[in-house]
């Protein structure tokens, strides 16, 4: 008999949620249906697994900020965007049980700091398919695409021969990991100012409440900043000086509000 | 030629002969490429000018499966490399097209596939209000062009670099110069 996903797929939101133990079971639910053959049902077991691998992720996203933990709780958020990009393009109905957690994780992303990014540029030689283990030709298609389930499977990329040609700095990486940190001998350093993030986590307390914010812009006086010179950094943060910033605007000084709406927990 | 911000439209004076010389494809191969409706050029990139776009290769799997026209690739066999670049936008290469006649279709796949590929992560980030929305959070992104005769026999390039939700104005532009006679002349009209 077919295991019940939705049933299972209920359950998820529950506090402490023991999700390993769920992938465990339906990974040898998919070995069966792959071994039998039933690639309907091994694919729908392969949206089911990726669907609590989300809400794991998700939870360990929420653990990592809450450790103050800022970075890696990024690197983790962006393995759950990956994982539903993945998906959404392979099952509509599977992405209708994330759609949520996919704008949640777009919206703690725009609260970071992280502007730049290394990116590379790579000269791909060979590579093959990680359903078939063919190598790519032109003019020998595998019939597998990558990003696609095949019989519980997502096919992959094998990059097996490339050179790497440089590294450029980019805003919108193709890998949200590689945000920019300076270093030195001692190892790198994390400058970044992560008071927005901060902000949240003062609100945010379970990982499935719903949350999100608004920004008002305002203006203050020069009064409001006891000790502020024409050569200091103007305190709307653009990092100019107050003399070529916000001291030419006659309103006053740029500064934003940010609200935190979040739902009540009983 | 500045259409808009994303497209740009510019006289191409290499012929496919060239481009099959340069990639030194075996003459027993030439008359298939040769007789193809589509043929992706690489796009190359500093000293490697010879490799193809990224998505280059996930376009031809989905063009072979609609099955709507005879698309190849200007490589041979063992000499297919692609380039994987910064950003993450989706670069789907150059394309020649051999008649006006597959432009309208072409385009039809293309945007398509565009379409097709960006709908999973739709809907967006949606921004917030006096804030600037992260460059990584922005919709996403897509370039390609595409290389068409006119019916003068001189070649144009069309090269598309913006947001997906805009290239439907590419497809207009397409339309244009494949059905029109006199390119110049429809290019103008559809200028914004
Ligand atoms: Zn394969
Ligand atoms: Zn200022």
């Amino acid at each position: 008999m077919e295991m019940d996903l939705n049933y299972i797929l209920a359950k998820l939101r529950s506090d402490g949620y023991d999700y390993d133990a769920t992938l465990g079971s339906i990974k040898s639910e998919k070995q069966a249906a792959q071994d039998a053959g039933d690639e309907l049902y091994a694919n729908q077991l392969w949206a089911a697994e990726t669907i609590i691998k989300i809400h794991q992720q998700f939870v360990k996203t929420f653990e990592l900020l809450k450790a103050g933990r800022y970075y890696e709780a990024w690197c983790e958020a962006e393995q759950v965007e990956i994982n539903i990009q993945f998906l959404a393009s392979n099952s509509q109905e599977g992405w209708g049980n994330v759609k949520d957690i996919y704008s949640r994780v777009r919206q703690l992303q725009s609260l970071y700091p992280y502007k730049f990014f290394a990116s590379y540029v790579m000269h791909v030689k060979k590579e093959k398919c990680s359903i078939c283990g063919k190598e790519r030709s032109i003019h020998n298609f595998c019939g597998h695409r990558i990003g696609k389930v095949y019989n519980g499977e997502l096919c992959c990329n094998i990059v097996t021969d490339a050179e790497l040609k440089g590294i450029d700095i980019v805003e919108n990486p193709v890998h949200k990991y590689s945000v920019l940190f300076p270093s030195d001998a001692e190892g790198r350093h994390d400058y970044y100012d992560y008071t927005l993030v901060e902000g949240l986590m003062k609100y945010w307390s379970k990982p499935f409440q719903f949350w999100k914010y608004v920004v008002r812009k305002v203006f203050k006086q020069k009064a409001e900043f006891p000790g502020l010179t024409n050569e200091s950094y103007c305190p709307c943060g653009s990092g100019k000086s107050y003399s070529e910033c916000c001291a030419l605007n006659a309103e006053g000084i740029k500064h934003w509000i940010y609200t935190f709406m979040v739902e009540p927990i009983d | 030629m500045n259409v808009n911000d994303y497209i740009t439209i510019r006289p191409y004076t290499k012929s496919i002969e060239e481009w099959m010389e340069d990639m030194e494809i075996p003459v027993g191969e030439r008359g298939q490429i040769a007789g193809a409706d589509v043929v992706a050029f690489p796009v190359g990139y500093r000293d490697c000018e010879q490799a193809f776009a990224t998505s280059l290769y996930d376009f031809l799997a989905y063009a072979r499966e609609r099955d709507l026209f005879k698309i190849e690739v200007c490589c041979p066999e063992d000499g297919f490399t692609e380039l994987e670049l910064c950003s993450a936008k989706k670069r789907l290469g150059k394309f020649f097209l051999a008649s006006t006649i597959t432009g309208t279709i072409f385009w039809g796949v293309v945007s398509e596939y565009i379409y097709d590929q960006a709908k999973p992560i739709l809907p967006q980030f949606s921004p917030i209000e006096n804030v600037r929305t992260p460059q990584y959070l922005e919709a996403p992104e897509v370039s390609f062009s595409i290389v068409i005769p006119d019916s003068l026999g001189n070649k144009q390039e069309i090269t598309y670099d913006g947001p997906v939700e805009g290239i439907d104005k590419m497809g207009e532009i397409i339309k244009t110069l494949t059905n029109g006679n006199g390119s110049e002349l429809h290019i103008g009209e559809v200028k914004e």
